[in-house]
């Protein structure tokens, strides 16, 4: 941490953030992540999510995720809410891995850092670029959650307090939930030269862990479960409940996801030539 | 003695089986202005990059006003022009430079005021508010200088300033590159030696990864004990036998089939009237010229040692 400045830190988070929402990269993803809520709000506008709170419903999400998970949020809470953090955490890593991959990776290929290096660190830039990418996401979450919890304010028949206070769980786990993709593009960002392939090895990283743990998971269900925890993903099961118990379990594991990626990543772009 | 700014010991950098720099020892004085010179692959840009802490050395070390190059005790202290970097593209050219002003310390006021002085210093004050896209290859390549010129650096590292510049805009950025040079330390590289020549006192010169010499311009050019001519066509031969009745001269050189050069080294101590006694020889041989220059180019000097 030897010379870090916190100034210097949010100075380029803040160019970095009005970058993002001037640049081809952060419109477009505004853009799509907007396209496809605004189309899937249209239909819980109608009530579509209600159903999954009948019997029938709720069989199939619990057959989909887990009969736990189906009850907390179908059951104890607003069905168009539920519906909408379901989706939000199943398309989350498309969102990020599109959001989040040009942290470094296109200054790297433009050599834009050479005219950074002679006026800030290496660290601070890394720092700055996560928290960038996670203010962006955030932003774009916070949004669409808002926009979620008033739906459901409308359509749902549940207490408007309980329903705030579900709308703020939400936003923040889907945020929380977001910090290891973001990481994970952090990691994958200072490897190579654009945004493009930083996304695809993002991708390629994922689906790897993913092939490794469906072939473990049928000689070695004990190794895959371990392997499977290397996946920014592994608080999924945690974070859909709602619950405060396997909540607090998430949020712990969080950060561990956060500095193991986000450690290699500096190692990584503290030694690479820029 | 100044006292030295910038110094390498034992630098090496190696990309995979490539040795690009083999073992550099310099130090550069503080105050002076030094051309960083040398062919195609001889490690400009590689000694270069690791001066500027782009690289990281294979072996050895770069220090720069007593620390590394990446140490925060320097920040803002040097500045840098990349040679091939590029601006972000959908951010007008103003805001970039408040940004890496802001970067320096500066507040949104002073940054906004420092940004439109470094630009007017370009020549492009006008271009403010236009994105990089819009703006012609010269003209992006003014506004990196433009932002190298931010703040109150003590040394500037410049990557081939005037290189893609017309000819009225390389004299504007050599006259604002030599107001400089009064007071700060300046490194430049280019393959165009006339600017070297033009605006540096001392000269490194890297050959195949090696530091061939380090040594002031003055004493390639021999400014006092030589004559460059450019002459009509290539000369005979023999052209060194019609200097032979003057005791002055000392060596005679002639340039590559074509190039129609001709350099004459002479002592000067002892001989006051040389000069004349040369050009007096060539009118006696009926040799034409077009031009005349007092020492050698730097451009033929550096060619013939990096040969």
């Amino acid at each position: 941490m030897k010379g870090l400045r916190l100034s210097t830190v949010w100075t380029l988070t803040r160019h970095d953030l009005y970058y993002a929402l001037r640049s081809a990269r952060g419109l477009l993803f505004l853009v799509f992540f907007a396209v496809f809520w605004l189309w899937l709000f249209s239909k819980m506008v109608g009530g579509a999510a209600q159903w999954l709170s009948n019997p029938e419903g709720n069989m199939v999400i619990g057959w989909l995720f887990d009969p736990q998970v189906a009850r907390s949020l179908f059951i104890n809470r607003a069905p168009t809410l539920s519906a909408f953090f379901l989706l939000a955490v199943s398309t989350m890593p498309v969102f990020v891995l599109f959001a989040a991959s040009d942290q470094t990776a296109n200054d790297i290929g433009s050599k834009y850092l050479r005219f950074l290096t002679p006026r800030c660190n290496r660290l601070e830039i890394y720092l700055a670029r996560f928290i960038g990418a996670v203010l962006l996401v955030a932003m774009a979450y916070v949004a669409v959650t808002l926009v979620a919890a008033l739906i459901s304010l409308f359509v749902d028949q549940s207490g408007k307090g309980s329903l705030l206070i579900d709308a703020v769980l939400v936003m923040v786990s889907l945020i929380v939930y977001s910090l290891p993709f973001i990481a994970l593009m952090s990691l994958c960002s200072v490897v190579v030269g654009s945004a493009g392939l930083s996304a695809l090895v993002g991708i390629s990283v994922y689906v790897v862990v993913l092939l490794v743990v469906a072939i473990l998971g049928y000689r070695m269900p004990g190794v895959a479960d371990v392997v499977g925890y290397l996946l920014p993903n592994a608080t999924k099961p945690w974070i859909l409940q709602l619950q405060w118990s396997t909540w607090l379990q998430a949020v712990l594991m969080v950060p561990l996801f956060v500095l193991g990626y986000g450690y290699i990543g500096w190692r990584i772009f503290s030694k690479r030539d820029i | 003695m100044s006292q030295a700014l910038i110094s390498t010991r034992n630098l090496s950098k190696t990309f995979g089986q490539t040795h690009a720099l083999i073992g550099i020892d310099l130090s550069i004085a503080a105050g002076t202005t030094t051309g960083l010179v040398g062919p195609n692959g001889a490690g400009k840009t590689t000694l270069f990059s690791l001066l500027c802490g782009y690289l990281k050395p294979s072996q050895g070390e770069v220090e720069m006003m007593g620390h590394a190059p990446n140490s925060p005790a320097i920040r803002g202290r040097f500045a840098i022009l990349p040679q091939d970097a590029s601006l972000l593209k959908n951010l007008s050219v103003g805001k970039q430079l408040m940004m890496l002003a802001e970067l320096q310390g500066f507040d949104k006021q002073q940054a906004l005021a420092e940004s439109k002085r470094v630009l007017k210093a370009v020549n492009l004050a006008e271009s403010y508010n236009q994105t990089p896209e819009r703006l012609s290859h010269g003209m992006q390549k003014r506004v990196a200088i433009a932002q190298a010129f931010i703040g109150d650096p003590e040394v500037i590292l410049l990557d081939e300033p005037t290189a893609g510049l017309d000819p009225n805009t390389t004299d504007a950025i050599k006259s604002v590159i030599r107001q400089l040079s009064k007071t700060k330390t300046l490194i430049i590289t280019s393959h165009n030696l006339e600017v070297i020549e033009d605006l540096c006192e001392q000269i490194i010169i890297l050959k195949k990864g090696r530091l061939h010499s380090h040594q002031a311009v003055s004493e390639l050019t021999d400014r006092t004990r030589a004559l460059t001519f450019r002459l009509e066509s290539d000369p005979p031969a023999d052209v060194a036998n019609i200097f032979s009745q003057l005791a002055a001269v000392t060596e005679v050189k002639l340039g590559q089939p074509g190039q129609h050069r001709m350099v004459v080294k002479y002592e000067a101590e002892q001989h006051a009237m040389a000069e004349i006694e040369i050009i007096k020889c060539l009118a006696e041989a009926n040799i034409a010229y077009r031009e005349m220059i007092r020492g050698e180019r730097l451009q033929d000097t550096v060619a013939d040692q990096t040969r």
